[in-house]
């Protein structure tokens, strides 16, 4: 080969490797839901270097148990979540060298699920293909190809192999990263939803188990072992948690406090009585679903969590670090609001949220809850120029326009109303307002989509007039003389 | 290994640097080594078996050519007689044949064992416990050695050459074995014949940086055709026919002009594939087609479509037998008796059915694959033998063969008697290929090519409109290739326009190939003969 013949042969190959690497980046899946991997992952790549002390590692229970923000503002630690639905200890483990080689931990705090769940192939992929390329990553990949259910080790080092055919699926997600709808702040996520937990008594711990013996999945046992081995060999505190997870059990428990009384570890389990006594836990508000809390249950656990780190020893105090900035502190306290807001079951506090001059309110009413209206309310509504006054209100119709915080236009008649208004943004509406339509027939029709309501009483649409989004739709309603909030 | 299988890429990387590292003169061993190193990782187990067959065929074509060059020296003698010389001959002749068929059966013998034994699994275990023993033979135990059919024929091509004195026999086995297992043509041909491929590989194998970047050009195409247009009709393809019963007859017939493209595709993009990576070593394979849906009639088109494995039955079993002795008694008692016209076809119809039967029999063993080789006799016969009728009513009805739509026709016609012969063997039986017919012609129901019934089977709008845009292009890169080299078209373009070119088609392959962990690893229909 001749010189010339070596430049073209180069350049072809660089210009190749760059459109390959730019493509490849595209096509990867991106985990991208919210909670997803990619959001967790990168949050932890953008910290700062030596800047994080805590890390809680494990599955999805660190990602929606804990808030790493509260921890930050209220007791000035910096800890952050490093963990993914269902995330084998394997990756936890290579995860967990990449943040201590980045951050100097003092401490881990490990959720236990995963030492009885089973491997699932995409469980890595779904980090693996997302750490950056590193020595850990590397070994990573080396620990894990040798498995049974393991894809190609090429697939591995090349993802294009395995992610090519995504072409069809490609969004504008894969294009631009973008986390500002992701309710992520470093790695932990704002997440809402009160969902009544249905378990038969209140504890999540299953005394029929008692006698059982569980044992931990395969391939698990060897990896918390090595995660054991390295926080020692590196002077790492290590802490086993289980947050309250309704399929944990008695035996499970067993299994693991048999395993921290071996190494010396403490174990908190909150799924005992009187630990969730202890964090205040609240049924039927503090979970999303029967297996992790929101964040009205991650404020809470944090809380336990960061006295009990303190108690233990000292952190530094990152609120009086000059320049140090731990994220996006507004929109924190924005999808803060939002969460607390649409998780709310108590009226009056629904009602201090609502009058935020971020928050655009359509109001009507469906059935009479004239009787219910307390004076906190009442006081909440004139802070908004609210003129009528709605314990009055009793068999007519009512209709209420909320921009930014003030009211814009309020009509009370006993005749059916019908208002279209705009929102600050200039988004257009429609509402009506009938004592004798049911809920599901009455709807306030937003940009020509129609937002149904699911129960019968006060209405409220919330919109977010700087997102341009819709944040809740909820009903205020009566039962036996008060009243309730409903959140669609 | 295929083809398409990652490691193979590291294979074929590491190969062609052993290559240009060695000096020019020894390059025919690394070739050699990578050759076997490429059947070894294949299987171990089938390496017994190419020796068996390589090293049989060295030693009879080194015994013939022994004979051969004695009787040279015999017949040089002063002083014999003609008779002399006949009897040496023909007694020379007797000991070579007596070589050809002991080597013959051994090869043959071994091929049908391997390819047919499965069929006779039942008859063996009833002969086994007849015997006393409990009958638990299964053809799981059959070993079937890579490309089996390829190298045999690959052998006995270059034996029978031997025994009618076309090639001097060669004397290296190494050099033999190398013509035998020389990787790039094992999987699916095209069977080289020792004159061609046998003797470039004794060439120089020098380092051509022009030829080499040719030959990725071609592998890529031979892969564009391969993993994003075969591999992606294949998936429709076989939901259609597996749903045959509930499917409209429009879709049946769809289904059976894209298993013609889609067996096009998939083995020409094979055999591209192979002559680039043997372009890459600097040894030329034979073309295997030669744009045979322009073909005219059934005996132009197989002289086009797969034209090794044509001419290997044309030159060793047609030819033989119609210029033999039976088929020439045959004709000589004939005469006379019948009119010139069925004696014709009498010596016409048996070399015709036996190479077309045996043919079918190479391609797959059971019912379907005798039937689709009676179909073709039966074609090529009718073809043959009426071509004079079909002529003069051409011209009884005024048509105008010499014009274009005439042509056209001719083109369709030829292609819908391939579509018919696809339609014997892709069902897997022959009354699922009936069944398939009756459905086609029976519940025609056009609308279903509209109203949305083409998306349940497997590929969806998107992939569907990407097959069809994709055929699109190798049709026309096809009528481009017609005129020449489109490489070289390309080649001739400026810097930007050609590197645009190549990185699209990389990138359309990478993207848009159906491969990887998602998917069955592909595998080439031809292999499996």
């Amino acid at each position: 080969m001749n010189k010339k013949q070596l430049l073209k042969t180069g350049a072809f190959l660089l210009v190749f490797i760059a459109i390959f690497g730019y493509l490849s980046g595209i096509l990867r899946a991106k985990q991208v839901a919210t909670g997803g991997s990619t959001f967790v992952l990168e949050e932890f790549y953008q910290q700062e270097k030596d800047t994080v002390d805590v890390c809680f590692m494990g599955s999805s229970q660190v990602i929606w148990g804990i808030n790493n923000m509260k921890m930050y503002e209220d007791y000035g630690i910096s800890s952050i979540s490093v963990g993914s639905g269902d995330q084998p200890l394997l990756v936890t483990y290579f995860l967990l060298k990449e943040v201590d080689k980045r951050q100097s931990l003092k401490n881990v705090v490990l959720d236990m699920s995963m030492l009885y769940e089973k491997e699932m192939e995409s469980r890595y992929r779904r980090n693996i293909d997302g750490m950056h390329w590193s020595i850990n990553k590397l070994q990573a990949i080396l620990a894990h190809v040798g498995s049974e259910e393991a894809e190609s080790i090429q697939s591995y080092f090349i993802d294009w192999i395995k992610y090519h055919s995504r072409w069809k699926e490609l969004s504008q997600s894969d294009f631009v990263y973008d986390d500002s709808r992701s309710s992520m702040h470093r790695g932990s996520i704002v997440s809402s939803h009160a969902r009544p937990v249905d378990i038969p008594y209140e504890k999540f711990i299953i005394d029929n188990e008692r006698n059982k013996t569980v044992e931990p999945a395969e391939g698990q046992v060897e990896w918390f072992l090595k995660i054991i081995e390295y926080c020692d060999d590196n002077d790492i505190d290590l802490l086993l948690i289980k947050t309250p997870k309704s399929n944990w059990s008695l035996a499970k428990h067993n299994g693991v406090q048999h395993l921290a009384d071996e190494y010396g570890l403490d174990f908190l389990d909150f799924n005992f009585d009187a630990m969730l006594k202890e964090i205040g836990y609240n049924y039927g508000q503090d979970m999303w679903d029967q297996e992790h809390l929101n964040i009205r249950g991650a404020d809470k656990l944090t809380d336990y969590l960061a006295d009990y780190l303190l108690e233990r020893k000292e952190y530094l105090d990152y609120r009086t670090v000059d320049g140090y900035s731990p994220g996006d502190v507004e929109r924190y306290h924005k999808d803060y609001k939002d969460k607390y807001l649409i998780s709310s079951i108590d009226v009056n506090e629904t009602f201090s949220y609502l009058k935020d001059e971020r928050y655009d309110l359509v109001i009507q009413s469906t059935e009479d809850i004239s009787g219910g209206i307390t004076e906190e309310m009442k006081s909440y509504l004139a802070d908004m120029g609210v003129t009528v006054d709605l314990s009055e209100a009793a068999g007519k119709n009512y209709i209420l326009a909320v921009n930014g915080g003030q009211c814009v236009y309020e009509l009370i008649s006993e005749e059916p109303l019908t208002y279209d208004g705009t929102f600050s943004d200039g988004l257009t509406y429609s509402a009506a307002a009938d004592l004798n339509k049911k809920a599901n027939e009455a709807a306030i029709v937003i940009n020509e989509a129609a937002q149904g309501f699911a129960a019968e009483g006060m209405n409220i649409a919330v919109y977010d007039n700087e997102k341009g989004e819709m944040v809740d739709l909820l009903t205020i309603y009566t039962l036996d003389g008060a009243l309730h909030v409903y959140n669609r | 290994m295929t083809f398409l299988q990652f490691k193979f890429f590291l294979f074929l990387i590491a190969g062609v640097i052993l290559f240009y590292i060695c000096p020019v003169k020894h390059r025919w061993k690394i070739l050699l080594v990578i050759s076997c190193a490429f059947y070894a990782i294949a299987g171990l187990k089938y390496l017994p078996f190419i020796f068996v067959t390589s090293f049989s065929v060295y030693l009879a074509g080194v015994k013939m050519g022994g004979i051969y060059e004695a009787q040279e020296v015999k017949l040089g003698a002063e002083g014999l007689s003609r008779k002399e010389q006949k009897a040496i001959k023909e007694s020379d002749k007797k000991r070579c044949k007596r070589v050809l068929i002991a080597v013959l059966v051994l090869n043959v013998g071994i091929l049908s064992i391997v390819k047919f034994t499965r069929f006779f699994v039942d008859p063996i275990n009833d002969l086994i416990r007849f015997m006393g023993g409990d009958g638990s033979f299964s053809a799981a135990y059959i070993i079937v050695p890579l490309g089996i059919s390829y190298y045999t024929f690959t052998s006995l091509s270059y034996l029978l050459d031997i025994y009618w004195k076309h090639e001097a026999y060669e004397k290296n086995y190494f050099r033999f074995l190398l013509y035998v297992i020389y990787f790039p043509h094992i999987l699916q041909g095209p069977i080289e014949r020792y004159g061609r491929l046998g003797h470039r590989l004794k060439e120089e194998l020098r380092f051509d940086y022009d030829r080499i970047v040719s030959g990725i050009q071609l592998m890529f195409w031979g892969y564009f055709k391969k993993l994003v247009i075969a591999d992606r009709i294949d998936i429709m393809i076989g939901g259609i026919y597996e749903n045959y019963q509930d499917t409209s007859g429009i879709i049946l017939i769809l289904a059976m002009f894209l298993d013609v493209v889609y067996i096009y595709a998939d083995f020409s993009g094979c055999m591209d594939m192979a002559r680039g990576i043997s372009d890459i070593f600097g040894v030329e394979l034979d073309l295997n087609f030669n744009h045979p849906f322009s073909s005219k009639s059934v005996v132009e088109f197989w002289r086009r479509w797969h034209m090794s494995l044509g001419s290997w039955f044309k030159d060793y079993v047609y030819y033989p037998i119609s210029t033999s002795d039976l088929v020439k008694k045959i004709s000589k008692s004939a005469r006379g008796k019948l009119s010139p016209r069925l004696t014709r076809s009498i010596i016409t119809v048996i070399p015709v059915s036996v190479t077309w039967v045996l043919t079918g029999v190479w391609h797959g063993t059971g019912k379907t694959y005798v039937a689709w080789g009676v179909y073709y006799a039966f074609m090529i016969f009718m073809s043959v033998t009426f071509e004079e009728d079909f002529r003069k009513l051409a011209e009884k009805l005024k048509i105008n063969t010499e014009a274009v739509s005439w042509k056209w026709f001719q083109m369709v016609r030829t292609t819908c008697i391939f579509a018919g012969g696809r339609l014997l063997t892709r069902p897997g039986s022959l009354r699922a290929s009936w069944n398939i017919f009756k459905q086609a012609l029976t519940s025609l129901n056009p609308w279903a090519l509209w109203d949305g019934s083409l998306y349940n089977f497997g590929l969806d709008r998107v992939d569907i409109t990407l097959a069809a845009i994709c055929i699109l292009i190798f049709g026309f890169v096809s009528c481009l290739q017609q005129r020449g080299s489109v490489r070289e078209m390309i080649a001739g373009q400026n810097l930007i326009f050609r590197w645009g070119v190549w990185m699209l088609l990389i990138f359309t392959v990478l993207t848009l190939g159906i491969y990887g962990p998602e998917f069955d690893a592909s595998s080439f229909v031809y292999m499996a003969y």
